[in-house]
């Protein structure tokens, strides 16, 4: 599954997680432990998808262009 | 070299830093968490609060990351070789969160600080047993300790250290003569030969 968006997007999702207790309170704790852990789960899985699209540009190009839609 | 290899823009840092192994921003991160909750554990009844919160919330948020990036790692077949090729850094954090916790648990760092600090602890505590003035003592570093309420008790010496405990302070006492009797706002734990825990209740 291809994750959408910018790894650094996802990086500051997890930012805001984990600061948003500061916030409300620590009765939100474990819920935004969890959100942040799936969000940096995302953004690392994100990132590999980057690295792999990265390493190799030659051999999607073999591939021809995406298709359209 | 070919043209599309210098057209490549390069993958960005943090993408770079995400596939790869823990290295210079989370191994130093979870070492000063650590160091954080160590201190925090030497002091007797424990250091300040808000350092170990602060200390707390690093560790939170470094294993978060880890584990995070260890778990893709795994489960990926691309990201399989860097967990075997960087085992050690891979295993680093760990250890270190192991190592603090068996330290935390056998209450080594208070042991040790109080170790190094116990000679220079012990001729301060004769120099204020041994005063008769009624000048009040400022604060000051003996040992590892920075103390405070430094006064002479019958029977010794006692003192705050500095920023310990959450409500009620703690210090030491140096009793050759066995703890006093009981006081109201103050209990005594004993540490060893004539050293006592001393708490100052609020």
């Amino acid at each position: 599954m291809k994750i959408p968006g910018p790894v650094g997007g996802w990086v500051s999702a997890v930012a805001a997680l984990l600061l948003f207790p500061l916030f409300v309170g620590g009765s939100m704790f474990w819920l935004s432990l969890a959100g942040a852990q799936a969000a940096m789960i995302l953004a690392v899985t994100k990132a590999y998808q980057d690295a792999a699209r990265w390493r190799a540009p030659a051999a999607e190009r073999a591939e021809g262009p995406p298709a359209a839609g | 070299m070919s043209e599309n290899a210098v057209e490549r823009p390069p993958l960005p840092a943090l993408t770079q830093a995400l596939v790869g192994p823990p290295g210079k921003v989370l191994l130093p991160l979870v070492a000063v968490a650590g160091l954080i909750v160590l201190d925090y554990t030497s002091m007797p009844g424990g250091g300040s609060f808000t350092p170990l919160l602060a200390g707390l919330a690093l560790f939170v948020g470094t294993a978060v990351v880890w584990v995070a990036r260890f778990a893709v790692g795994l489960l990926r077949s691309d990201g399989r070789p860097g967990l075997r090729r960087h085992w050690v850094r891979w295993a680093a954090a760990p250890v270190m969160g192991v190592i603090v916790t068996a330290l935390v648990l056998t209450g080594a760092p208070f042991s040790a600080r109080f170790a190094l600090s116990e000679s220079g602890l012990e001729q301060f505590a004769r120099t204020v047993a041994a005063d008769t003035g009624t000048v009040r003592r400022e604060d000051q570093w003996v040992g590892l300790f920075p103390l405070t309420s430094i006064e002479r008790v019958p029977g010794g010496a006692r003192f705050l250290v500095s920023d310990t405990g959450f409500i009620d302070r703690y210090g030491f006492a140096w009793l050759p003569g066995g703890a006093p009797a009981e006081e109201s706002h103050s209990e005594y734990t004993h540490l060893e030969g004539p050293w006592y825990v001393w708490e100052s209740r609020f």
